[in-house]
């Protein structure tokens, strides 16, 4: 039991993460408003639509403010509440768009004392007309945002409640990063020493990394149904993760079609070790040389910095130890299958003859 | 120092001639990879009637990388078995692997630039930065080279070795074509607009990308080749 407390542990670090991914709530945050546009020195009535959030319980009315930078904004002239993510909020708009710009975009921002703020970027369009009226922008007016703390994830309009994908998707590629690597290290092992052992760990690594990459190609396609509109857009990350699962099926096939069971082992070590160093050019080099929707590149949210708030390090840091520790496990469970059943093979040989 | 080196640049020459005296006897080898690119720099013609530079570029490359396998396949393949023995108890693996990398990187050089010359003989793009264009297709060349003769070494171990050759190796590849399909889309003439070569720095770091892929790339062959020949 002593010997085995890794992979308990494994197994309740991978139980929690599953279940706190999916049932830790995400914050209140702004799903949309309409209209999306308007004029200088028009009054418009915005009807805005909440996710998650508490418009009728707030014991304070929610304050609803237009926000162009950190200077200027305006709020709402009269702010009326439907229900708990419905409320029209009215905005005489100003009679100019700051700088002289033609067309400029404003962010929406509603404070309650249940939800905290929530923002919606480039909530409306602004076009500059020749309408006149005496509306103009306030400055510094928007002010008293306490944050509210709790077991919550972050709300990002451009994810929603695929910001959970974080959680099984990215610890996946990590555990299969790493999985992969120390079958690299077992396959120089084998090199080295000869041993048989080794070059069972290292197909059995290979083959878990392998379903791991599998299962991160998977979750990564259904989170691009949602967030993407297609599950394959021939993105650049999608290529080079399909191309790098190749080259590990290239060392199974490599595997299968050599006869002879000592050379067989030495060359699909030596196979994996090269494959697995060319993996870091395919995977680190070519996403950079074109753009990608894929998070982290092109301005799109990634892990680091205020895209990952605290909440979400409690479940992903986890997550990321969690299935690492429990592929190393399964992959052991194969190599000592394949032990086992090299000896009864011998057994068998030894037998007959 | 030289009294190792010495002997092992005998040996080296001595592999090399062997190398071009094989492929002077049989010429139907080397003669029909030349072959194989006319009939497909023609069927590409034949069905494109106009092609821009864009498309030029990188059929040319594609045409190449098939080439490529074909030629270097051929120089493992073609002395299978035994002959390796005796290799072995002769030199040492490093120097024919040597020997074999300078003579297939040679072999590719002739081939690209071959390829390039019938693709200009019948219609191809203006090329505005020659030197650009050449660099691309050496360290193609090597990239190419080194990851084909290294992999033909290990698939001809096994059966189906053609399959399995490319198997191994496209997928290890494609990085390498990657950039050098991105360099020479570069080099060439895309619009009349376009009279001068792009600046240095627009490509620096992809041509740094691309000689530290064959680096890698060619490093690891020589470190790991000694291992496969072991047999």
């Amino acid at each position: 039991m002593v010997k085995h407390w890794w992979k308990i542990l494994a197994v309740l670090i991978l139980l929690y993460t599953i279940f706190a991914g999916i049932l830790v709530p995400l914050k209140p945050g702004i799903l949309e408003v309409y209209p999306i546009t308007g004029e200088t020195g028009q009054s418009i009535n915005l009807k805005v639509t909440g996710y998650n959030s508490h418009y009728l319980d707030a014991q304070q009315k929610p304050r609803v403010w237009l926000k162009y930078d950190s200077v200027f904004a305006i709020s709402a002239s009269e702010v009326n509440l439907i229900n708990n993510t419905r409320l029209d909020a009215r905005f005489n708009l100003p009679n100019n768009v700051p700088g002289g710009k033609e067309v400029t975009e404003l962010s929406l921002i509603i404070h309650n004392d249940i939800d905290g703020p929530s923002l919606l970027p480039s909530a409306i369009f602004l076009k500059q007309t020749e309408n006149a009226s005496a509306n103009s922008w306030q400055s510094d007016i928007i002010s008293n945002l306490p944050l509210k703390e709790g077991i919550q994830f972050p709300y990002r309009s451009n994810l929603q409640e695929s910001i959970r994908n974080l959680y099984y998707h990215v610890p996946m590629w990590f555990a299969m990063m790493i999985i992969l690597l120390i079958a690299a290290i077992y396959s120089f092992l084998y090199l080295r020493k000869k041993e048989d052992k080794y070059d069972h760990l290292a197909s059995s690594y290979s083959a878990v990394g392998l379903v791991l990459g599998i299962l991160g190609l998977v979750t990564g396609m259904i989170w691009a149904k949602y967030t993407w509109g297609r599950a394959w857009s021939w993105d650049v990350k999608q290529n080079v993760s399909a191309i790098s699962l190749l080259i590990y099926f290239a060392y199974f096939i490599l595997r299968s079609s050599i006869d002879d069971d000592a050379s067989k082992k030495r060359l699909a070590s030596v196979y994996n070790i090269y494959a697995f160093i060319a993996l870091v050019p395919l995977l680190f080099v070519i996403p950079r040389l074109s753009d990608s929707l894929h998070p982290g590149n092109g301005g799109n949210p990634a892990m680091g910095g205020e895209d990952l708030d605290n909440t979400m390090r409690l479940v992903f840091y986890p997550a990321v130890i969690g299935w690492i520790l429990f592929s190393a496990w399964i992959a052991n469970l194969f190599s000592r299958i394949k032990s086992i059943r090299e000896k009864l093979d011998i057994k068998k040989y030894e037998i007959s003859s | 120092m030289s009294g190792i080196l010495f002997p092992m640049n005998n040996q080296l020459v001595a592999l090399l001639k062997k190398d071009l005296k094989i492929d002077f006897r049989q010429q139907f080898a080397i003669l029909g990879i030349f072959l194989f690119v006319a009939t497909t720099v023609f069927i590409v013609f034949f069905s494109f009637k106009q092609i821009n530079p864009r498309e030029f570029v990188i059929l040319y490359w594609i045409i190449f990388l098939f080439a490529a396998q074909n030629a270097i396949l051929k120089s493992f393949v073609q002395e299978s078995g035994k002959r390796h023995l005796y290799y072995y108890t002769l030199t040492d693996p490093i120097t024919v692997l040597i020997s074999k990398l300078i003579y297939n990187i040679i072999l590719l050089l002739l081939i690209a630039f071959g390829t390039y010359a019938l693709f200009q003989l019948l219609a191809g793009p203006e090329i505005i930065d020659p030197k650009l264009f050449i660099t691309a297709i050496v360290l193609g060349s090597l990239g190419i080279g080194s990851v084909f003769s290294f992999l033909s070494a290990i698939a001809i171990k096994a059966h189906n070795s053609s399959v399995l050759l490319t198997l191994l190796s496209f997928p290890i590849i494609i990085p390498v074509l990657m950039l050098c399909i991105k360099l020479s889309i570069m080099s060439v003439k895309l619009n009349e607009a376009m009279i001068t070569p792009l600046p240095f720095e627009e490509y620096q770091s992809d041509l740094a990308m691309l000689g530290g892929i064959d680096v890698i790339l060619l490093a690891m062959s020589l470190v790991l080749f000694s291992t496969i020949w072991k047999n």
